[in-house]
């Protein structure tokens, strides 16, 4: 039997979760269901976690991958699956980073959660192949390179243009013409509007 | 080196004339407060604003007496600041500058301010309408889910009906019906606020650590979570380190901070306690939120954080 930590801040979730481990019969049990990532440790010290799914939202605005990272280095054996409704371009790749085992969303995956739950405690690590797209003004969210979705990301964090400029290595103006041609694929004609599209559709959330 | 050229050196009438047409008004007033000197840009301000010819400092400090930052507008708009200075002899030195331009833009530049604080007050209310949309759109996702369950249990029904099942199958059809029926009547209840404090409680009971608070716990959110990241660091190390089952949180409140003292029943380290990554970040949490931490090794682990008040507590 595989004990299981759910880390979610909506009891919907947690509830939902709750329910699917309970289908299972035995094979899967809840040891806990808690809203901050940053309480997930305390389980862990225990020993009596064997798999948690962890959201990365979570209460206090305390990231579930920080967490996972801070749970990967001190209890590898303990397996993460890293939960998101969230379309947020990067977090595929901050939870390869910190060594989550696998990755589900919320909204969008086909898989079921406890389907990705066997296979990760099988030792697969089931990720999806590729972020949510989702529209961005214009056009969908695929439409833009890398490296404008990188000087996004500064400019929701609140950055110059001259910081992005020496945060990215590149030239002042090579900057504004990224942001020239991002408000000509999504039709985004001021700064503001165009980080308020990114931040409401959940492509880049800065406090994660 | 150079040739004695008279007509280098300025005389008398060439100094007057300078004074007078310096853009700036200037006068000089002796130890008696009476006018000495005025240049023609003095006199024009000081005719402009008194109506008359300016003789002594007494009326020049009477008009500034009434004004901002010697701040004053003359009657065709222009906006002089006048500077006062004693010199020697205990003469006074009036300089009057023309700041209309500079005046102007500060104003433009308060406007600007006052708009973009708008600005940014919207952003900020229009981000936290963001984050109540995404939850919405997140539990309502999460409902279909159920409703998705909810849909399978009614065709497992319908292939009861139609079809008949062993009695193990109905059984299974009924338990899976009331666990969705569950999930959803639990869906009105209390809200999802988070007591940092009672969820830290209800895990550490979920692993058999019974913590124990005696004093009056801050309301102020971050002094809550403070203490709570104290409280998280300590059961932690009671359950990997202290093999203790009881957490001792004493909180005492000045005028000014709280103190948290937390303590355990485990055993007694062996010697002095050295800081790892979790206390470490606690921490630089602690220095953070302007506070101390202290540890304490023998004759028992005690972790004393001191935290100052907040501004909405210090009120109380």
């Amino acid at each position: 039997m595989t004990n299981v930590l759910i880390v979610d801040d909506e009891r919907i979730v947690q509830e939902l979760f709750t329910y699917y481990i309970e289908k299972t019969e035995g094979r899967y049990a809840l040891v806990g269901a808690i809203k901050d990532a940053d309480n997930a440790e305390i389980y862990c010290a225990s020993g009596k976690v064997d798999l948690i799914v962890m959201d990365i939202c979570t209460a206090n605005e305390h990231s579930g991958i920080t967490a996972a990272k801070r749970i990967k280095s001190k209890y590898p054996n303990i397996k993460i699956i890293i939960v998101t409704s969230a379309p947020d371009y990067r977090f595929i790749d901050k939870a390869k980073e910190v060594g989550a085992d696998s990755f589900w969303y919320k909204e969008f995956s086909d898989e079921e959660l406890i389907d990705v739950m066997d296979k990760t405690m099988q030792g697969e690590k089931i990720y999806p192949d590729s972020t949510p797209d989702v529209q961005i003004g214009n056009i969908s969210s695929e439409m833009f390179t890398p490296k404008e979705l990188e000087v996004l990301t500064y400019l929701v964090q609140n950055m110059g243009l001259h910081e992005i400029a020496d945060r990215m290595g590149i030239a002042y103006t090579t900057v504004r013409s990224h942001i020239k041609n991002l408000k000509e694929k999504t039709g985004e004609s001021n700064l503001i509007g165009l980080c308020y599209l990114v931040t409401k559709n959940r492509l880049i959330l800065p406090e994660y | 080196m150079f040739k004695k050229d008279r007509s280098f050196f300025a005389g008398p009438n060439a100094v007057k004339e300078a004074f007078d047409k310096f853009p700036s008004g200037l006068c000089y007033f002796n130890s008696k407060g009476l006018l000495i000197m005025s240049n023609h840009t003095m006199d024009e301000i000081t005719a402009d604003l008194l109506h008359k010819e300016l003789q002594y400092e007494s009326e020049l400090l009477n008009l500034l007496s009434n004004c901002c930052d010697n701040i004053i507008t003359s009657e065709c708009g222009t906006i002089w600041q006048f500077h006062r200075k004693k010199i020697r002899r205990n003469w006074m030195e009036y300089i009057a500058v023309d700041i209309t331009e500079i005046y102007r833009k500060n104003k433009e530049l308060q406007k600007n301010n006052e708009e973009l604080k708008k600005m940014i007050e919207n952003i900020r209310t229009t981000n936290r309408n963001i984050v109540e949309i995404a939850r919405e759109k997140e539990i309502l996702s999460m409902k279909m889910r159920i409703h998705n369950d909810m849909g399978r249990n009614i065709l497992s029904m319908h292939r009861y009906y139609v079809n008949g099942c062993i009695a193990l199958e109905k059984e299974d059809i009924i338990r899976q019906i009331n666990k969705t029926i569950s999930v959803l009547s639990r869906d009105d209840e209390a809200s999802d606020e988070v007591d940092d404090i009672k969820e830290l409680s209800e895990i550490a009971e979920s692993i058999g650590v019974k913590i124990e608070i005696t004093g009056e716990m801050p309301e102020n959110k971050e002094s809550i979570m403070l203490i709570a990241a104290s409280i998280r660091e300590c059961i932690t190390n009671v359950v990997k380190h202290a093999e203790g089952d009881r957490l001792f949180v004493l909180i005492n409140s000045t005028d000014k901070e709280h103190m948290i003292e937390i303590t355990n029943n485990g055993n007694k380290p062996k010697g002095e306690i050295v800081e790892g990554g979790g206390l470490k970040s606690l921490r630089k949490k602690i220095t953070e939120g302007m506070g101390r931490m202290e540890i304490i090794s023998k004759p028992e682990c005690k972790v004393i954080i001191t935290i100052p008040k907040k501004e909405d507590e210090l009120y109380d």
